[in-house]
């Protein structure tokens, strides 16, 4: 067997366009798309990597080594996979380098920590005015090391730093010393409560709304909560980003789930339902399959059934459907269709641009293989009226922040 | 759950998931089934013109007219699953040019709820049998096909050729009739 996986890029003016495959499965990619996404997809991995290791620095260096270590990893292997491995690998980093060392650096500073005593009560000022004098050669017992003399009375010593003895403040990992069992156990059930959290638009919301009353949780976050939210938010994006573009991979569209805005295709599709698509190019364009196509100089994609095709003898040409495409060449042939609505009297030619008669594989984004009713109004609606996409996003933020779970 | 508010969204998001759960449960339930039923055309008569396009570009290409019977039941394919079927007869050849050609001769929609017994005589084609070119003078071998694709009413869309096709060779002049 040859090469079981391998990439292989070049450079077109200023896009890239990548060659990959893993075991027989092969791949072209290349156009405007993949640039910007290669782009995005290096810097958002890079980003949450770095974010990782900001968050690593404040547990420890282990953090910051391992957190940086995996995080670069990530972006480089991806930079050789490509934009889906950059987010895989520093996406998996920033979660290694926050979540599971923060606990390493718990486990290890308590190990750390010498046995001592309970603390001494608080010393109240007024005791060596006209309290006993303590007798010499003994030392108080506290953390800090005593290096004024025993106090004469009369005089007030210079004032020792009072150790605490009170409830400890609700931090994450002990950067204090003082930390029970019980209270590392409480702390881990709220991490994993806030982790439950949807993040989200929380951080964004949080600035502008800091002087409300029930947002007492929020205040108490400190710097590292903070962080850790952000991260999760990132994440939450990367995850989002990367199912977007695997999807995108695996089906060769460049838009594998449309909705359907028109109702040329009743009573089939109906205005708001979802259809997904894949674009392969083993499988030829056949007649009767429901084709999304563009028209040059519209941006709007068209959902509509193809009605005759005429297929050129080419070089790399299918004859039938059963011959195996020769790589590298027109797959198709040279496939010209025309394609007709459902619901309308005639055929798409008075839709396409003027002059031209035919479409090519080349208009295509899709074939459509699946359906959902109905899933898709969410999205008209949100395009039809644009504050209610805003008013949506902004009370899913205030409910996050409202509800701790 | 002591606020409307947290009532309402978790019963939101129970529904959400219960119906999610449904649709998802119908397209498995039917995802792999046979939905081919034997389908019988018969082709009474074949017309040759040649004259100019006029449905697209302006050149004189081949201009078939066919005359066909159809008798199908598809009463099998429609299951909970089913919202349509759209029936489609289309003729496939290749010719000197184009190593394929697929033409679509008439189309149906049949909706759950209507008669699934297809019993069609004396049919006309609906849409106009245009060759790129003139390619279907003279050319022994049209494959007439009733294939059908299924509308689920979530789920795949299949496209299924009915088992029994025709083929019939065309004329060698122009506006000859050829019967059967």
């Amino acid at each position: 067997m040859g090469v079981l996986f391998g990439v292989e890029c070049w450079l077109d003016g200023c896009c890239v366009g990548c060659r990959c495959w893993v075991f027989c499965w092969e791949r072209v990619f290349d156009g405007w798309m993949f640039c910007w996404v290669q782009v995005l997809g290096v810097l958002l991995g890079a980003g949450v990597g770095w974010m990782g290791v900001l968050l690593g620095a404040g547990v420890g260096w282990m953090g910051v080594l391992l957190g940086a270590g995996v995080g670069w990893m990530g972006v480089l292997l991806g930079a050789g996979v490509g934009w889906m491995g950059v987010l895989l690998g520093a996406g998996v980093g920033c979660f290694v380098g926050s979540g599971v060392l923060s606990r390493v650096r718990c486990r290890a500073l308590s190990r750390e920590r010498p046995r001592r005593g309970p603390a001494p009560a608080p010393l109240p000022p007024s005791r060596c005015l006209s309290g006993p004098a303590p007798r010499p050669g003994v030392q108080p017992r506290s953390p800090v090391p005593v290096s004024s003399p025993a106090p004469r009375p009369g005089v007030c010593p210079a004032p020792l730093p009072v150790p605490v003895s009170g409830p400890a403040p609700p931090s994450r990992c002990p950067s204090l010393p003082a930390e029970a069992a019980v209270t590392r156990r409480k702390r881990k059930r709220e991490r994993e409560r806030e982790r439950g959290r949807a993040g989200a638009a929380v951080v964004a919301a949080v600035a502008a709304m800091l002087s409300l009353d029930f947002l007492d949780d929020v205040r108490r976050m400190n710097k590292r909560q903070l962080y850790y939210q952000v991260l999760n938010f990132g994440m939450i994006v990367s995850s989002a980003l990367m199912i977007w573009k695997g999807l995108m991979v695996v089906t060769g569209s460049e838009s594998p789930i449309v909705v359907v805005l028109s109702g040329s295709m009743e009573p089939a599709f109906h205005r708001g339902d979802l259809l997904f698509l894949t674009n392969r190019i083993e499988d030829p364009i056949r007649v009767g399959e429901i084709v999304v196509f563009r028209i040059e100089g519209r941006e709007i994609p068209i959902v509509h059934r193809v009605l005759k095709i005429h297929e050129k003898k080419g070089s790399g040409g299918l004859s039938t459907a059963q011959s195996i495409p020769d790589v590298g060449t027109l797959q198709n042939g040279d496939i010209k269709f025309l394609t007709k609505g459902d619901n309308n009297a005639v055929d798409d030619r008075g839709l396409y641009k003027q002059g031209q008669h035919w479409l090519e594989k080349k208009d295509v984004v899709g074939r459509a293989r699946g359906f959902v009713p109905y899933i898709g109004i969410v999205t008209i609606l949100m395009n039809d009226y644009p504050k209610f996409k805003y008013a949506v996003l902004f009370l899913l933020g205030l409910f996050v922040l409202v509800h701790r779970e | 759950m002591n606020t409307v508010l947290s009532r309402a969204n978790s019963l939101f998001a129970f529904s959400l998931s219960v119906m999610a759960a449904l649709t998802f449960g119908c397209f498995i339930t039917t995802a792999f089934k046979e939905r081919s039923v034997p389908v019988r055309i018969a082709v009474s008569r074949v017309t040759l013109k040649n004259v100019e396009d006029f449905t697209g570009p302006r050149e004189r290409s081949d201009l078939g007219f066919v005359t066909f019977d159809i008798t199908a039941d598809l009463q099998s394919i429609f299951d909970w699953n089913v919202k349509q079927l759209f029936l489609y007869l289309s003729a496939e050849y290749s010719t000197k040019n184009n190593a394929l050609n697929q033409v679509v001769l008439w189309d149906k929609i049949m909706l759950r709820g209507d008669n699934p017994r297809l019993s069609l005589k004396d049919m006309k084609s609906k849409y106009f049998f245009f060759d790129d070119g003139n390619g279907l003078k003279g050319n022994r071998n049209i494959t007439l096909t009733l294939s059908w694709n299924v509308v689920p009413n979530a789920g795949i869309l299949p496209l299924v050729t009915g088992s029994g096709h025709v083929s019939v060779p065309f004329p060698d002049n122009y506006e000859t009739t050829k019967s059967y």
